[in-house]
């Protein structure tokens, strides 16, 4: 119980800092995205694949896109860390950063790639200053949710 | 070793699983719109809440600006405000009288001139709902009957129009948007022309004019209500610079709107003006 509600509350803080963050458009970290993976790697037993499928429609719903689109890029990423959890727990935090960079150059891919396939155009290439701001920001994110996860011991 | 293999399995499946849920649901919202409650499930139930707890510090130091307003200073406005509402009083009754002058005229033309009879104030909860896009939240949705199209006005002009509806809040889609475009025309001389929004809030733009179009700086430009999105003769902004540009054959101008569009606290939502729906 206090698992759950301690990291349902670290995304609905993601969120809250993704909704005040919108003035900065692309230079805005996926702040939803990068604390997902943290708990993906720091308590697989906490979130699995469906979890993260609700995690991106309500990410879809803040974000304005259509329904499904973020969905289908973390459920793709989810499972990617999963079935590479043993590689990436034991890389340093840095390393972990150059990961995540290269996992978000493919997802804001592949959310371009859906854009532009169904003509809705909200997406320019700039989007992809998010990948890059979002790696940046990792050791950040990392260690505070570090320092929550020792504190209130989740496993 | 075989627990392994079956929780591997299964999670594969479930992945399968989801990713067809997507797709599907990728297909469904952008085809046929029909999924659109649970967008609005999600907005009242999860985000709307989200917007509230993150208006707090802002509204608390509104508060305290308000509370540390001194007594002299708030008599001084008080009085201000009567003088001025006074003034007002007896232009309203000149505005009346010409009103009814301009109505009985129009009726000649067979076009309605009054911008709304029924109108709503509303508050803008977020400034900006959408990373990408000029789009901003308000506190009225279904609950108020407020309806996709609906055309949103400050106090001077033109804002935009509502383009998301939930229960308690909406998403309205202002003109300085890159991508919007508002059929407008000159007042002084009933040209028409298109104003689109260049992704930002103090200029906008017209890109293409006739060069034979007789546009100066100064002249006012309104909606014209062409295609049915926007009620006829709202106010736009004003010319602020035309530049002939001879080589392309056509003319662009620059438009400051009346509104200051991208910071704005108050809205009015007019009600009497119900726009075509258009296959899209």
């Amino acid at each position: 119980m206090n698992n759950f509600l301690i990291i349902s509350s670290s995304f609905v803080i993601a969120l809250l800092i993704t909704t005040t963050t919108f003035a900065l458009g692309e230079f805005s970290p996926d702040w939803i995205q990068l604390v997902l993976i943290y708990w993906l790697l720091a308590a697989p037993s906490a979130v699995g694949l469906i979890i993260s499928w609700l995690i991106g429609l309500i990410a879809d719903a803040t974000l304005g896109t259509t329904l499904g689109m973020h969905a289908l890029t973390y459920v793709g990423i989810s499972f990617i860390i999963m079935q590479s959890y043993k590689f990436l727990r034991y890389l340093t935090v840095y390393q972990q950063a150059i990961i995540i960079f290269i996992i978000f150059i493919l997802k804001y891919t592949i959310l371009l790639w859906i854009d532009r396939l169904l003509d809705i155009n909200v997406y320019t290439l700039s989007i992809y200053w998010t990948p890059l701001m979002s790696a940046i920001l990792w050791p950040i994110v990392f260690y505070i949710l570090r320092f929550i996860r020792r504190k209130y011991y989740i496993a | 070793m075989q627990l392994f293999y079956k929780k591997s399995t299964q999670d594969f499946y479930i992945f399968l699983f989801l990713i067809i849920l997507s797709v599907s649901a990728i297909i469904l919202d952008n085809k046929y719109k029909q999924i659109n409650y649970i967008r609005s499930i999600i907005n009242d139930v999860i985000i709307y809440p989200i917007d509230l707890i993150s208006s707090i510090p802002k509204s608390i130091v509104e508060l305290l600006v308000i509370e540390s307003k001194e007594g002299p200073d708030l008599q001084l406005k008080i009085t201000k405000l009567e003088d001025e509402n006074l003034n007002l009083k007896i232009k309203l009754q000149e505005l009346q009288s010409l009103k009814d002058e301009n109505l009985r005229l129009r009726n000649m033309a067979k076009e309605s001139i009054i911008i709304a009879n029924k109108q709503t104030l509303v508050k803008v909860i977020s400034a900006s709902a959408h990373p990408n896009k000029k789009i901003i939240s308000i506190d009225k949705g279904r609950k108020e009957a407020v309806f996709e199209g609906q055309n949103v006005l400050g106090l001077k002009g033109l804002i935009g129009q509502v383009i998301e509806v939930n229960y308690l809040t909406s998403k309205v889609l202002l003109i300085s948007d890159l991508n919007h475009n508002v059929p407008a025309q000159i007042t002084r001389t009933g040209e028409k022309l298109i104003v689109s929004g260049m992704g930002r809030d103090d200029k906008l733009r017209v890109s293409y004019a006739p060069l034979n179009m007789n546009i100066k700086i100064g002249d006012v430009v309104a909606t014209s209500g062409i295609a049915g999105r926007f009620k006829l003769n709202i106010p736009i902004g004003k010319i602020s610079d035309v530049i002939y540009n001879q080589d392309k054959n056509f003319i662009e101008a620059i438009v400051l709107p009346y509104e200051n569009i991208g910071n704005i606290a108050e809205l009015i939502l007019i009600w009497d003006y119900i726009p075509k729906k258009t296959d899209e």
